[in-house]
């Protein structure tokens, strides 16, 4: 099964961050200056004390974490569950946005290069190894079986 | 009447005959002796008296004195440790029964080499053996001429400082000082000093005995490692595991022989060094002059008490470190020894200065004194320097333990503490908590922590220190050692009133000792139900395990799976969070609330497959595959068929 990387990550952070949807999993320690990386500050908004009190309330991140919903999506798509048409319908579905908002999201999602990359990439986990064989061809016993 | 007059009468022959036939000066004597018979009666018999006890004591001293340096030269020269056992019959026939039953073993180690090669399974490695197996055959026909030379080259070194046997200067002193006890007036100072070298005869005497049954038990000893040397050597044959230590235990085994072999074979040279260095400071140190007048019985007999003691200790020092070399076989005259002090040597000493000073009249508090005394005054004479006073004077000394005392007085606090929160009293002495502690390490520590926090830091440390008592006696062997750490790093981490860094601490510690906790090897060597038995979410809140489990199957499992308990994938979260570190939170964030993950996986994985096949099939239909993914769309489908 194929996953986003690292500048995956902080390219969805960034779509989080545009769209203001990190409000409801961070609080005000938040930092949102120039300094912190996108990948620094995506991680935050991912480990935090608001989003384990929610959790330790019984919630599921699936359910409720903006990054955690993007990446579902994500991963859907670049492991061939889903294509491109079925991207914006699910942003309406999930985050309740317009049918404008959901196509230019869609479309940055259709866009981001390494996404298309991971969507090309042959799954290496589908190709089954063979079985090693364990005989050795070296030993005498082999040779004389041979 | 008449009976009385002939008696004196008798008298009076006897008189003027010893009178014309003695000496003049032994008839100058008794007639000097009859007056201050006359003239002062009590006096007189009271010193003939304490001549006949110092006779009898000086009677003991030299033959306790005598019997011990007899034994101890006698074990350290050709009746002793010089029987390397070639001329044994025991060793002789014991040697070659065992050598029979090593080659038996060696020909079924030939037979498994043999079937390795043949089916090429470890091939080099049997290979190997093969070479091994030739030098070892060989090699078991020489055991113990290889053995005699080894000893014989331990005992040629010890020989070197213990060629001459033990010197009876000891001896010699100990009889100038009863010579010059009966020319003292004084009938309590010659008490004291009659009764203070009895008593370091015995402790001497005790010493030496101890010795001689050390030098007694290595003989024996490597007698039977040279008797079962056959057996260990063939065991160099197999390859190292629990299975053949099983066949073979203890010193049958190479590892254990070779280490008990070598261990036996030295504990001679340092045992022979301090022998000498003994020998020297009693010839340099012993001090039996008579008390004069202007000495005060107390400097006195501290003074002589020392310079008696000094050598001694030498010798029950070197007598212990020799015994830490000897392994665990020697650990019991280790014991012994340490009794035989108790008993002799802090009991005496404890007395005498009881006696001297204060009075004391316990012999164990007496013991206690002496400790303290030495110690005392050695803390003293080393912290001297530091604030500028002579080490060798009293006043240097003084200054000196004052100095360390303000330190202590610092750290003191703390060590009450430590105390205090073992709740250390009357009810739970120390050797209460050990023991619990030692117990709990070994069965696992479920219920270890269950105090104050204060009491669970305490606790912690304590478990720590009974580890490290148990690795230093060597009483149990690494893997063990292991087990046990492993026991109380889950315990600790288990216990949220234990910080994460004192936990690694324990394990880097624990790491410089050889006692190998790979935390991060035990959890992924564990599965994901069974890490969330033995650990608590506490456990996994700590960001250092919590690092451990990203990217594996079973922090996948616990962070996502339904199975999974809300508290410990919480805690998971929490650890990575509190791990700060990047890598591990960019891994956990790939797929933290996956759909795709554990629960989900085998239904979301078999569509990807479908799908990928599908798309394998328009292709086939377009332009045809090629054979490698003729190949991998064979494998799916099987993978589908399944």
């Amino acid at each position: 099964m194929k996953k986003i990387n690292d500048n995956i990550i902080s390219f969805l952070g960034e779509i989080i961050l545009k769209n203001k949807l990190e409000k409801d999993v961070v609080d005000s320690s938040f930092d949102y200056s120039e300094k912190t990386t996108l990948l620094e500050k995506t991680l935050s908004m991912i480990f935090n004390d608001v989003v384990i009190k929610r959790m330790e309330n019984g919630e599921r991140i699936a359910q409720f974490h903006p990054f955690v919903k993007l990446r579902n999506i994500v991963d859907r798509l670049i492991n061939n569950l889903i294509t491109y048409e079925d991207v914006s319908p699910l942003l309406k579905e999930e985050f309740g946005f317009s049918e404008e908002k959901a196509k230019e999201i869609a479309l940055l999602i259709k866009e981001n290069k390494d996404i298309k990359e991971l969507i090309e990439k042959e799954d290496i986990e589908i190709a089954q190894p063979n079985i090693e064989k364990k005989v050795n061809p070296k030993s005498i016993g082999y040779q004389l079986l041979k | 009447m008449f009976k009385v007059k002939k008696l004196l009468l008798l008298v009076l022959i006897v008189i003027i005959a010893f009178s014309c036939f003695s000496p003049f000066e032994a008839v100058s004597a008794f007639w000097s002796e009859a007056y201050d018979l006359i003239s002062d009666p009590v006096g007189t018999i009271s010193a003939a008296i304490m001549s006949v006890i110092i006779d009898i004591v000086a009677g003991i001293c030299e033959f306790i004195l005598g019997l011990a340096s007899q034994i101890l030269t006698w074990s350290i020269t050709a009746g002793g440790i010089d029987q390397t056992g070639r001329e044994s019959p025991a060793v002789t026939e014991g040697w070659n029964l065992t050598r029979g039953i090593a080659n038996s073993a060696l020909i079924i180690g030939l037979v498994i080499i043999a079937i390795n090669i043949i089916l090429g399974k470890e091939e080099e490695q049997a290979k190997k053996t093969l070479i091994n197996f030739v030098i070892v055959a060989l090699l078991i026909n020489f055991t113990p001429l290889i053995c005699g030379f080894l000893i014989e080259g331990a005992n040629i070194i010890a020989r070197g400082f213990v060629g001459e046997g033990i010197t009876n200067e000891m001896s010699n002193q100990f009889l100038d000082g009863l010579t010059s006890a009966k020319n003292n007036t004084n009938l309590l100072e010659t008490l004291i000093l009659i009764l203070f070298l009895l008593v370091f005869s015995i402790i001497s005497f005790v010493i030496h005995l101890l010795y001689s049954l050390l030098f007694l038990a290595r003989t024996v000893i490597l007698w039977i490692l040279i008797i079962v040397s056959p057996i260990a050597l063939a065991t160099k044959v197999f390859p190292k595991s629990n299975a053949v230590k099983k066949f073979f235990p203890s010193i049958l085994y190479w590892d254990d022989w070779y280490e008990m072999f070598l261990q036996w074979v030295i504990i001679v040279v340092p045992a022979a060094i301090f022998i000498h260095l003994s020998n020297v400071m009693i010839r340099a140190s012993i001090v039996t002059e008579p008390i004069e007048e202007s000495d005060n019985l107390v400097d006195y007999l501290m003074n002589i008490g020392f310079s008696f003691l000094l050598p001694l200790i030498f010798l029950y020092v070197g007598f212990m470190v020799t015994i830490s070399s000897g392994g665990k076989i020697a650990a019991p005259i280790g014991g012994l020894g340490k009794k035989a002090w108790a008993a002799t040597a802090g009991a005496a000493g404890g007395y005498v200065i009881g006696k001297a000073s204060a009075g004391v009249s316990k012999v164990a508090k007496g013991a206690k004194a002496t400790g303290t005394w030495a110690k005392e005054g050695a803390i003293g004479m080393a912290a001297a320097p530091f604030v500028g006073q002579k080490p060798w004077s009293k006043e240097g000394r003084d200054s000196g333990r004052a100095g360390v005392d303000k330190v202590k007085a610092s750290v003191s606090g703390l060590a009450e503490k430590g105390k205090d929160y073992l709740r250390i009293g009357e009810k739970n002495t120390w050797a209460k908590r050990s023991a619990e502690t030692e117990k709990q390490l070994k069965e696992g520590m479920d219920d270890y922590f269950d105090g104050t926090p204060e009491e669970n830091v305490a606790k912690f440390k304590m478990a720590q220190q009974q580890i490290e008592k148990a690795r230093r006696s060597g009483s149990l062997s690494k893997k063990e050692l292991s087990k046990q750490a492993e026991n109380l790093f889950v315990a600790a981490a288990n216990n949220g009133d234990i910080e994460d860094d004192a936990i690694l601490e324990f394990l880097e510690n624990s790491k410089t000792k050889g006692i190998e906790v790979d935390y991060g090897k035990m959890l992924r060597g564990t599965s994901a139900t069974e890490i969330m038995k033995k650990y608590k979410p506490k456990a996994l809140e700590r960001g250092f395990i919590a690092k451990e489990l990203v990217e594996t199957p079973q922090g996948e499992f616990i962070r996502q799976d339904r199975r999974s308990t809300q508290a410990h994938s919480v805690a998971l979260i929490k650890g990575i969070e509190n791990s700060k570190s990047t890598e591990a939170q960019s891994k956990a964030a790939l797929d933290i609330g996956s759909t795709l993950s554990p629960g989900d996986y085998k239904n979301n994985y078999e569509q990807i497959v479908i799908a990928k096949l599908d798309q394998l099939r328009e292709k086939e239909q377009r332009e045809g595959l090629t054979d490698k993914e003729k190949e991998q769309a064979a494998n799916m489908a099987e993978f589908l068929r399944k």
